[in-house]
């Protein structure tokens, strides 16, 4: 209550604080992969935080900067262009319109410069003060590119700011005059990249239309580009009427009869134009490619190559899985293993010396040493995934995948773009679900969403693991892999199923910039490593620390809350036992089985405490030997496959209900999933009862 | 002559874009604009999509889409704008300008 209270009180004084030295928020916006995460972390030095922008989308990442009071930066999803394409290009428009940053810092890639600026000159109608941040400078520089940034800046009239976020140049100077423009609120000026026609059309709306922007709230600006265009949301916004969308059609089509072209074409052309000028004025190049961008060309020589591209893509993901599995996982997760024995070993000789009562050293090492240890064993491994899928997606490989795979996704009525959020999945499902925003259309995002927890996550690592373990040790590989298939097949067979029935029509557009491959900057892959590190300890010591004292309380009681002796007559059990006749054709209609799945939902890694909790052992080799005694061979590579297959974890269920807008179509998916999974299962036990 | 017909290595002209709704904005966005120039670099493993490359970078779009984008191969060397695409290197025409 005190704690509390003080809270207020701090957060009032903060706020009082922030009017009085003006709070900033920058806004970091840009193509995708033109460096703008990496521009975040070394301004924030990868502190996210809930801010002012988080309410309204979760894939906006906020933070304080450095060294900065009171300023803090947002960054936005990477877009082409603010006309709404997909969702990530609807979030940043409306936290741009609608969250009024005080300050946009656009990155524009130099190596890219035209498709980047193009961004640009819209965000430049916005009316908000602007900063440009020219990144990948160092590339520029090495390969002997001139830029004439003074020539630029006074050419788009916002201050241009040479950088390298990878190398962390000119972020310092980048910061400051972000923070001038805000505090001065210098917007960009209008500078006419129109004209004739065009510049007619878009002035006779401008006096049309004044009034009614500035009721919207809108830059007058950006509502006269966007009409010529005949944007949807703008036009709704304006709310004009019906004399007022005649006079315009009258304009626009107008226009369209002078230059003989229709309006899209016409408003793209004329930025098109504008840049084209503008680049042959800065930019002298002494060579027609760079370096890097001939290094990118070789790469991709060998991996979209003919023949090898496919191959060597399933060479590298088996390669991940060998790293994550094998050598350097295992050798990890051994490490740690020993540690966390040693660590429970003393706490159990400590708690017997002093004398603690038998309910407490029972709850303490049979329910919080068993359950959370035996989930924190495998963190190594999770790390070590995570390692080598964010190299994945900072290297530009991902976009290849999809390029490469695109015939085949498109076969079972998916596309090629699907594949990035599928291979975040063995990740985790919940930025995988996240990254399905990037894709265009809802039918594939939907169907997409749907597959995605079939895609096997680290969190049933543990699981997998102490399965093979204990029954499949000489097949490991094998056993392993025919997992991760089974996830793949199952998506596979699901997806054609889909393609006929619910999700029919038309093949929805692939279209799909392929960035110059990068190093991935260490910092970024660090960082992103140790965020899921993280989240993977926190969900440790809550959920699952919750689970295990749970389950721990109900095994060890009885309905009349005597401390039981045999774990069968607790109230776990009778639960438990309700759950079994669903499992019996499943071939594991052992209540400690049914009791696992159940607390799997909280957390999959939960799987593995509960059954840690329930056979009362304390450490792997102990928790082996009692598995053998629930489970044959046969049923345990069931159990394993229903575990992989069933309805996802309440984290992610909470992330489809969000992106899918509503809990009617997250029922659905856990209908399906756990339907699924119990018809694999069951097929999975009869036909391996034939042969075994 | 449309962009899906062209043969990898082959440099045209677009002389419109054609289809209608987001997509075809997204590729006008994209600068695909009437006038760019772009290269054919490559086909996919499997047939299809295509990789294109205009205004110094590397796109990816399905037969069906280049399909909409219609082309001239005819004076596509020696004009000014085929150096926006910094890696044209025409293979067969560079005599003729």
């Amino acid at each position: 209550m005190d704690k509390s209270t003080k809270k207020k009180e701090n957060r009032r004084k903060h706020r009082h604080h922030d009017k009085k030295s003006e709070a900033v928020s920058i806004a970091i916006i840009g193509n995708p992969n033109c460096g703008a995460t990496t521009l975040f972390n070394r301004m924030t030095g990868g502190i996210k935080q809930k801010g002012r922008f988080f309410e309204c989308c979760h894939t906006a990442k906020e933070g304080p900067v450095r060294a900065h009071k009171n300023t803090t930066v947002v960054e936005l999803p990477g877009t082409y262009s603010l006309s709404a394409y997909t969702l990530n290009d609807i979030t940043a428009r409306d936290i741009l319109i609608n969250g009024k940053p005080d300050v946009i810092v656009n990155i524009v890639d130099a190596t890219g410069f035209e498709r980047s600026l193009y961004l640009t000159l819209q965000l430049m109608e916005l009316d908000i003060p602007m900063v440009v941040a020219l990144n990948m400078m160092d590339e520029i520089r090495n390969n002997d590119i001139d830029f004439d940034l003074q020539k630029l800046e006074k050419e788009l009239t916002v201050p241009v700011i040479p950088i390298s976020a990878s190398k962390n140049r000119g972020i310092h100077d980048l910061i400051h005059y972000a923070i001038e423009a805000a505090k001065y609120k210098t917007v960009p000026k209008k500078i006419d990249f129109c004209s004739g026609h065009v510049h007619t059309a878009i002035h006779s709306i401008a006096h049309l239309i004044k009034d009614d922007a500035e009721k919207a709230g809108l830059p007058i600006r950006f509502c006269c580009t966007k009409i010529v265009e005949g944007d949807e949301p703008v036009l709704k916004q304006l709310s004009l009427k019906a004399p007022e969308l005649e006079i315009i059609d009258h304009i626009v089509s107008d226009m369209e009869h002078h230059l003989n072209t229709d309006r899209e074409a016409a408003m793209a052309d004329m930025r098109y134009a504008f840049i084209q000028d503008l680049a042959s004025k800065v930019i002298t190049r002494p060579a027609s490619t760079t370096r890097e961008q001939d290094r990118s060309l070789m790469i991709d020589k060998i991996l979209t190559h003919r023949i090898f591209a496919i191959p060597i893509f399933f060479g590298i993901m088996l390669l991940i899985f060998y790293f994550t599995f094998d050598s350097i996982g295992q050798w990890l997760s051994d490490w740690l293993g020993m540690g966390i024995d040693k660590t429970v070993s003393l706490i159990d000789s400590g708690l017997s010396a002093g004398g603690a009562a038998p309910a407490l050293h029972s709850l303490i090492i049979n329910g919080v040493c068993a359950g959370v240890g035996s989930v924190l064993s495998f963190l190594p491994r999770i790390a070590v995934l995570f390692f080598f899928l964010s190299i994945l997606e900072d290297s530009g490989y991902m976009p290849r995948v999809a390029f490469v795979m695109d015939k085949l996704l498109r076969k079972v009525g998916l596309s090629g773009q699907s594949i990035v959020p599928m291979l975040i999945g063995f990740g985790c499902s919940v930025p995988a679900i996240m990254a399905t925003r990037s894709l265009p259309s809802k039918r594939d995002r939907h169907l997409t969403i749907a597959l995605i927890p079939f895609m096997s996550c680290s969190a049933k690592l543990p699981l997998y693991a102490m399965f093979i373990s204990a029954f499949f040790e000489n097949n490991r590989v094998f056993i392993m892999a025919a997992i991760y298939l089974m996830g793949i097949i199952v998506s596979v067979v699901c997806a054609l199923i889909f393609k006929h029935t619910l999700y029919k029509g038309d093949p929805v557009p692939f279209v799909l910039v392929l960035p110059p491959y990068r190093l991935p900057a260490m910092k970024s892959v660090w960082l992103r490593m140790w965020e899921n590190i993280k989240e993977f300890i926190k969900k440790a010591f809550t959920i699952v620390f919750i689970a295990t004292i749970v389950i721990w309380f109900l095994q060890s009681f009885d309905a009349g809350m005597n401390m039981v002796s045999d774990p069968d007559d607790s109230i776990l059990a009778a639960i438990g036992k309700v759950a079994v006749p669903l499992f019996e054709p499943l071939g594991f209609g052992d209540w400690r089985a049914s009791t696992a799945l159940i607390t799997g939902l909280s957390a999959k890694e939960a799987v593995v405490s509960t059954m840690a909790v329930l056979t009362g052992a304390t450490d792997v080799a102990a928790l082996s030997a009692m598995l053998i005694e629930i489970f044959t061979p046969l049923t345990a590579f069931v159990f394993m496959v229903f575990c992989l297959l069933y309805m996802p974890c309440v984290a992610t269920l909470a992330t489809i209900k969000k992106e899918m807008n509503g809990w009617w179509h997250a029922i659905l998916v856990v209908l399906f999933q756990t339907t699924v999974a119990w018809i694999v299962s069951f097929i999975v036990y009869s036909v391996g009862g034939i042969f075994i | 002559m449309t962009l899906d017909r062209l043969k990898p290595g082959t440099r045209a002209r677009i002389t419109a874009v054609k289809g209608k709704g987001a997509l075809r904005r997204r590729l006008l966005d994209l600068g695909l604009t009437p006038g760019t120039m772009v290269m054919i670099r490559k086909v996919a493993p499997l047939g299809d999509p295509i990789e294109i490359c205009l205004r110094g970078f590397e796109l990816s779009l399905r037969k069906a889409e280049a399909s909409e984008i219609e082309v001239t191969t005819e004076d596509c060397s020696g004009n000014i704008n085929c150096s926006i695409c910094p890696y044209s290197k025409p293979e067969d025409k560079t005599s003729n300008g």
